[in-house]
């Protein structure tokens, strides 16, 4: 479990980043993180990655730096490396053996599909294919953490969805415990167990709610009336904020 | 695109050798300040062995002055990215010496080398070492940082941020850096023979107290054909180990 005690971290010269916040996440659950930008969230991700210390207060998290995957909003491959070597990097840093580093990486791009790429230098793959590299990368780790800064940002409509769907269906056979950031309120609610909205610079916790949506996840879920009504709920919220 | 390349830059040279031959026959410009492109062709021609010596002499000592500033120069900014303490002690120096003025400190080395070759490379050595540190440190400290973040999180040691992260991420500007010093590499050995004689530096000193413009254009002519052999054998190779960098495009062009 990781949790925040009065963490917070602001950034003295902006006003922006995350005031004083605690929270808990459970093992096996997908909290995913809404708000406007400045409020905070990425600065949350970062907290928990260790890639920042809190200005107040406290973080617990994972104390191996291997059980703790984060995957980028640019999906931060390396151009000099082929898919298959940016896939392996973690490993082959911790100094595992080509062979076996080599195995796993084909192993998890087997399972995102993108083996066809191994061979491939990130500037000729898609945006899509790249983030399945980053995600490739990360799960390449076995890690009980799964840090996501705005994963889907970058890509398109119908590769949102469908990267989205995979997502969740790589979740719910590994549970790790996901902690995402989204500016998409239909995103947050459609893939998460759980939602935190913030609001405000620096950022505080305006809204967290489980959301029983269940663990299977279909396109169909989105026309949902309660989804609907959890759609609006959050766009109250965000909006309220920004008036 | 290829052939465009090598016929746009070919345009002005054919233009100026044209018209400086036409303004020079005519007598537009006097012989004694400007020699025609035809007789700078006949002078080489008309003793080849001497330019082809003289040329060979500075092409071997210009390549050891630009291999010496390639290897000794990234092995110092590899040394200076490594450490901030380091750096802040020792990057003042690397500026200060590259302000000093190779034609002033030429005679010294002659004191210190003698005559000959050690003077020339390191003359080539000293003009051509500063763009490959400054260049070099520029690329390995301007690491993306969420390059870095990632190899934080991956838990890498100081030692495999630098080698496997901000050395492959620097070569496009280290490479820029050895372009640089490819020119320069030329000019200080010229500077260098200037004082210790021999080769095309030494060809031009001779010819410039005999008052033959002619031979002192033939000679800087083989020398800027020489930097150019350089710059293009480096951008050769950059291009070979660069291949499919899409982040080094812009760098190559």
């Amino acid at each position: 479990m990781i949790q925040l005690q009065g963490a917070s971290r602001i950034f003295t010269k902006t006003g922006t980043g995350l005031g004083a916040t605690s929270l808990d996440f459970n093992s096996g659950e997908w909290v995913t993180l809404l708000g406007p930008s400045g409020c905070g969230k990425s600065t949350l991700l970062r907290l928990i990655a260790g890639l920042e210390k809190p200005s107040e207060g406290t973080v617990i998290r994972p104390q191996a730096k291997d059980q703790i995957g984060f995957v980028f909003q640019d999906s931060a491959l390396l151009p000099w490396l082929s898919v298959l070597e940016n896939t392996m990097l973690p490993l082959r840093l911790k100094g595992v053996s080509l062979k076996d580093a080599k195995a796993s990486a084909e192993k998890e791009l087997n399972r995102l599909r993108i083996q066809i790429h191994a061979g491939s230098k990130p500037h000729e793959l898609s945006g899509g294919i790249r983030m399945r590299v980053s995600l490739a990368r990360t799960l390449v780790k076995s890690p009980k953490l799964i840090l996501l800064d705005e994963p889907f940002a970058a890509l398109d409509e119908p590769i949102r969805i469908e990267l989205g769907l995979e997502l969740r269906e790589l979740f719910n056979s590994l549970k790790p415990t996901i902690v995402m950031v989204t500016h998409s309120i239909t995103e947050a609610l459609w893939l998460s167990d759980r939602v935190v909205v913030f609001q405000g610079q620096p950022g505080k916790v305006v809204l967290d709610e489980a959301l029983g949506f269940g663990a299977q996840r279909t396109l169909s879920q989105r026309g949902d009336p309660r989804f609907l009504s959890m759609v609006e709920r959050c766009f109250g919220i965000l909006k309220g904020g920004l008036q | 695109m290829r052939f465009g390349r090598v016929l746009f830059p070919l345009i002005p040279l054919i233009v100026i050798t044209g018209l400086s031959e036409i303004l020079v026959s005519s007598g537009v410009i006097p012989k004694y300040l400007l020699p025609a492109p035809s007789q700078v062709a006949s002078v080489l021609l008309d003793d080849p062995g001497s330019f082809i010596s003289a040329f060979l002499e500075t092409a071997r000592a210009s390549a050891l002055g630009l291999l010496f500033s390639v290897v000794f120069g990234l092995l110092i900014a590899l040394i200076l990215s490594f450490s901030t303490l380091v750096r802040k002690m020792f990057y003042p120096y690397a500026i200060f010496f590259q302000t000093v003025p190779i034609i002033a400190i030429a005679p010294l080395l002659v004191i210190w080398l003698g005559y000959g070759l050690p003077t020339v490379v390191a003359s080539s050595f000293i003009v051509s070492v500063f763009p490959v540190i400054a260049n070099s440190v520029t690329g390995l400290l301007g690491t993306e940082p969420i390059w870095l973040d990632l190899f934080q999180l991956m838990d890498a040691s100081r030692l495999q941020v630098l080698l496997k992260l901000r050395f492959p991420a620097a070569l496009p500007q280290v490479f820029a850096g050895f372009r640089i010093a490819a020119g320069l590499a030329v000019i200080g050995a010229i500077v260098g023979e200037f004082i210790a004689g021999s080769g095309l530096g030494g060809l031009v000193d001779t010819a410039r107290n005999q008052q033959r413009v002619d031979r002192v254009f033939a000679a800087v002519l083989l020398a800027a054909i020489l930097g150019i052999l350089y710059f293009a054998a480096i951008a050769f190779l950059s291009r070979i180990l660069l291949v499919n960098r899409k982040d080094d495009q812009d760098v190559l062009v």
